[in-house]
């Protein structure tokens, strides 16, 4: 798929050039439910059995009727009247954002005492304005009366789009207050339909709404009012009725003033927050995420736009989907490509051809040049732009809005795992002559223990540095709490701006995991697996949860079926025993393929299953719990630290001692014995044993072989 | 909530490619509602004829586009028996919402209400390459691998559908002037 930055256009002749570039520029605005309406009829009649004839979407019965005898009615003064009745038959509905969200409460169509004098349009005081009065009666419409001059009032057109419209616009904060209102609003329509110069008639007492509402509705579209059956421009007045979306507004979220809250994203269809997952009723894993790519594809075409300047740029560094995510193609060098495609980025933005998605693709390059405080300014400036846009009616691609906030959340993260737990321990806690072997703590000079020395009396004199832990640990005062409201605040905007995105829900989720809010994690995780049509994080994140939440029996078919949903490499890590085998037996599961490994595995599970009267096999769950937590945690369950984790679960409690050069010290505590030591560079998810965690690693191993 | 299950690929393939066929078909017929249901009509037959599919044969992309194409086809032969073809200013906002000013808004309308109705005055052929090209969006390549013909017959197919394009709307300009 294409968009306005082909290379194929280099050859166009001059004298073409411009009716291609205007056949490009003609946006193709689908009706957003449409897709989704369509696809649900295709299932239905797939499910129906046989299909045997086309079903056109069923479209909500009065849009339908109103825009079949809108289009079919427009110079055909009759037909309006007909159309008019038939609202007349419907009612004169509240103009609502909810369902239903608009009306223009139309005015008297009849004779009109009052002929405006146009087409002069000037919004003068004594201007009479088409009246604000109930639908007309019926038989004032029949053709079967004259009723001399006939005025028609402006009619408006393609009420989803003004609905959506509004709906964009209507501040998420109000209507999580439960703050909404009416707003009368009056309008040009000039005798093209077009709308202008609006103003408040009658304002809602909110004043931002009150903005909301004149800064919207000049973008309604209209029928023009006619006059004798000839188009003419008019005034019109109508209310316009914010109505907070319950399900913003109910939802049982914890209060945003708490930095680990949820997102607030819109429920799918009808479920409840607490409702079980079901597995049989997951979608193909085909389907997960399946708006994704499109919202990609749209934002790198609007990256195209914003250098479109620089075609050689595209010709010889794109595609535009690669620049957007700062990746460079396969086989080019990726230092001087992010060098040259970042100075061209540059460029457009300077020149003022800069969007959110330029900036997107911009902030990612400098991030990946080690410029995070670059790459963090750019991000808040393309969100700022796109709030901007968004204020100004240019519709701003919610997927690039996500991946800006989910890229300022990774820096901020990185901030923030520079922090977490960090502190040091004073040298005055350590008892003198309770450790024969180690009596100094290496802190004469700063008052602190030196990490080296924690690590000795971890080892040598585990009870007393444990007391010391407890008693000398002073957590560092570089907001680390900062830092982590601020990440979940972005990771929060991001699901909120397009719930189904991945990277934004699953480290939210694991930030909520680290905290051990296991009912926060289910119901969010359940709303993700929904949203993203059953993504496996999501699905592994509620089994974890569920499992932590003694709902074994509940997790168990979740982590069957997130298995059964990724890829293959991901579910042999996932399911990878290695940690718990010796020997020949290690040797030869390392050298198996996956099918092997699957059968071989379920035998060994089934053989430690100790509780064998359940209809779960708990162990295989909590080795799931555990590789799961590994894997997000440490990107991989690969390495020292996911050994551990898998092989002795998650510590009680872990230590963080900085010792000056950016290297890292963690504890962790597992109750009685030493501590498990290792080490780890700021901001970094590598996390090695130190040699003496190594050898008490393997000790360990010794004395309790593997079960 | 999950959504309901379809055969094979045929969802991965509906999510893929829907907007390319819509917008394919909305290059061809007047109203975003026309465009709407001929977009059912292709699904649903493609639907249908899902287990004869020979993916030998053509790709899932151009198969959807071949049944659009033949789709498109009846719908406009249906219209010519009933009337005009005419796209008129008021059915074609769908096409020209991403401009902010309403001036500029009616000034775009006008200019792509000329082209669409200078479009139908084209052969099927060029109609069909300006369609896969400024409706679907697909490249020349991708254009070549749909009409099983070379990258440059693609190109020299384009430019003379442009030209001719460019004559017809030159000519309708023209003719209105006359009619004044």
């Amino acid at each position: 798929m294409n968009d306005s930055t082909q290379d194929d256009d280099f050859e166009m002749p001059d004298e073409l050039r411009a009716l291609h570039e205007e056949l490009l520029s003609i946006q193709y605005e689908e009706r957003p439910s449409f897709g989704p309406e369509l696809r649900a009829e295709l299932a239905r009649a797939w499910a129906d059995g046989p299909v045997r004839k086309p079903v056109a979407v069923r479209r909500h019965v009065t849009a339908a009727a109103l825009a079949a005898l809108l289009v079919g009615g427009a110079s055909v003064p009759s037909a309006r009247a007909s159309l008019i009745r038939l609202i007349g038959q419907i009612g004169p509905e509240p103009v609502a954002l909810q369902s239903p969200p608009i009306q223009v409460v139309r005015p008297a169509v009849a004779a009109a005492p009052e002929r405006e004098a146009e087409p002069e349009p000037e919004p003068v005081p004594e201007a009479v304005p088409v009246a604000m009065v109930d639908l007309p009666a019926e038989e004032s419409l029949s053709p079967d009366i004259d009723p001399g001059p006939v005025l028609i009032a402006p009619e408006m057109i393609d009420r989803e789009r003004s609905r959506r419209l509004l709906q964009a616009a209507y501040p998420r904060h109000l209507q999580r207050q439960a703050v909404g209102g009416v707003v009368w609003v009056r309008l040009w329509v000039d005798d093209r339909g077009m709308a202008g110069r609006p103003s408040v008639l009658h304002s809602s007492g909110v004043e931002l709404l009150d903005r909301v509402a004149v800064r919207v509705a000049p973008d309604f579209m209209f029928q023009p009012a006619l006059e004798d059956g000839s188009p003419v421009g008019r005034w019109i007045e109508f209310p316009v009725l914010f109505e907070p979306d319950s399900s913003l507004v109910e939802d049982p979220l914890p209060p945003v003033s708490d930095p680990l809250s949820l997102p607030v994203v819109p429920r799918v269809d009808q479920w409840q927050l607490r409702d079980p997952l079901s597995v049989g009723h997951l979608p193909p894993v085909n389907q997960i995420s399946g708006h994704e790519p499109a919202a990609r594809g749209r934002a790198a075409s609007a990256l195209g736009e914003a250098i479109e300047g620089d075609e050689s740029i595209l010709q010889a560094f794109g595609p535009a989907s690669a620049i957007l995510a700062a990746e460079p193609p396969v086989g080019s060098d990726p230092v001087g490509w992010r060098a040259v495609v970042g100075d061209a980025l540059s460029r457009s933005i300077e020149d003022g051809r800069h969007n959110p998605a330029a900036m997107l693709a911009l902030g990612r390059i400098r991030a990946r040049q080690g410029l995070r405080t670059d790459a963090r300014s750019l991000f808040e400036g393309g969100l700022r732009l796109a709030l901007d846009q968004a204020d100004a009616g240019v519709d701003v691609s919610d997927w690039v809005v996500a991946e800006l906030h989910y890229e300022r959340s990774a820096i901020l993260r990185a901030n923030w795992l520079a922090s977490r737990d960090v502190g040091r321990v004073r040298a005055d806690a350590f008892p003198t002559g309770t450790c024969r072997q180690a009596s100094s703590t290496g802190g004469a000079a700063t008052g602190y223990a030196s990490a080296d020395r924690l690590v000795a009396w971890n080892f040598l004199c585990p009870t007393e540095a444990s007391r010391v832990f407890d008693r000398g640990f002073e957590a560092s005062s570089r907001g680390a709490e900062q830092e982590l409201a601020l990440m979940m605040g972005s990771l929060r905007a991001a699901a909120e701006a397009f719930p189904a995105h991945v990277g934004a829900n699953t480290d939210l989720l694991l930030t909520l995991v680290d905290a051990e809010r296991w009912d926060d994690v289910l119901v969010g995780a359940r709303r993700f697996t929904r949203v993203s049509g059953g993504h496996p994080n999501g699905l592994l994140l509620a089994a974890l949860a569920l499992h932590r939440l003694d709902r074994t029996v509940e997790a168990e078919p979740l982590f069957e079926a997130a298995l059964a949903r990724m890829d293959q490499p991901l579910a042999d890590q996932l399911s990878y025993v290695g940690y718990l085998l010796e020997g020949s037996e290690l040797t030869w599961y390392r050298r198996a393929a996956s099918d092997e490994r699957r059968d071989w595995e379920h035998d060994f599970w089934a053989e430690r299953d100790h509780r064998p009267d359940t209809e779960v096999n708990e162990r295989w769950v909590e080795h799931m719990a555990r590789t799961t937590v590994a894997s997000f945690r440490f990107g991989s369950v690969f390495g020292d630290a996911p050994e551990v984790w898998v092989r002795f679960g998650g510590p009680t409690t872990i230590h963080v001692v900085e010792d000056g050069s950016g290297r890292l010290t963690e504890f962790w505590d597992y109750g009685s014995g030493p501590d498990i030591t290792f080490v780890r560079w700021k901001s970094s998810k590598r996390t090695d044993l130190t040699p003496e965690g190594r050898a008490y690693v393997d000790d360990l191993g010794n004395i309790f072989p593997p079960q | 909530m999950p959504e309901a299950p379809l055969p094979g690929d045929f969802g991965s393939w509906y999510e893929e490619h829907q907007s390319a066929v819509f917008r394919y078909i909305r290059f061809r017929v007047a109203t975003r509602e026309a465009a709407e249901d001929v977009t059912s009509t292709v699904f649903m037959k493609a639907l249908r004829s899902f287990d004869r599919y020979d993916p030998d044969r053509a790709s899932p992309r151009t198969w959807l586009l071949r049944i659009a194409r033949n789709a498109v086809t009846d719908y406009l032969r249906s219209l010519k028996r009933r009337g005009s073809l005419h796209v008129s200013l008021d059915r074609i906002p769908d096409l020209v919402a991403d401009v902010p000013s309403h001036e500029e808004r009616v000034i775009k309308q006008e200019r792509i209400q000329r082209l669409l109705n200078g479009s139908q005055t084209l052969r099927k052929a060029d109609q069909e390459i300006l369609s896969l090209r400024y409706g679907s969006g697909l490249d020349n390549a991708e254009i070549a691998e749909h009409l099983n013909i070379s990258n440059n017959a693609v190109a020299v197919r384009l430019h003379r559908a442009l030209k001719r394009l460019k004559a017809s709307v030159e000519k309708m300009a023209a003719d209105a002037i006359e009619d004044r």
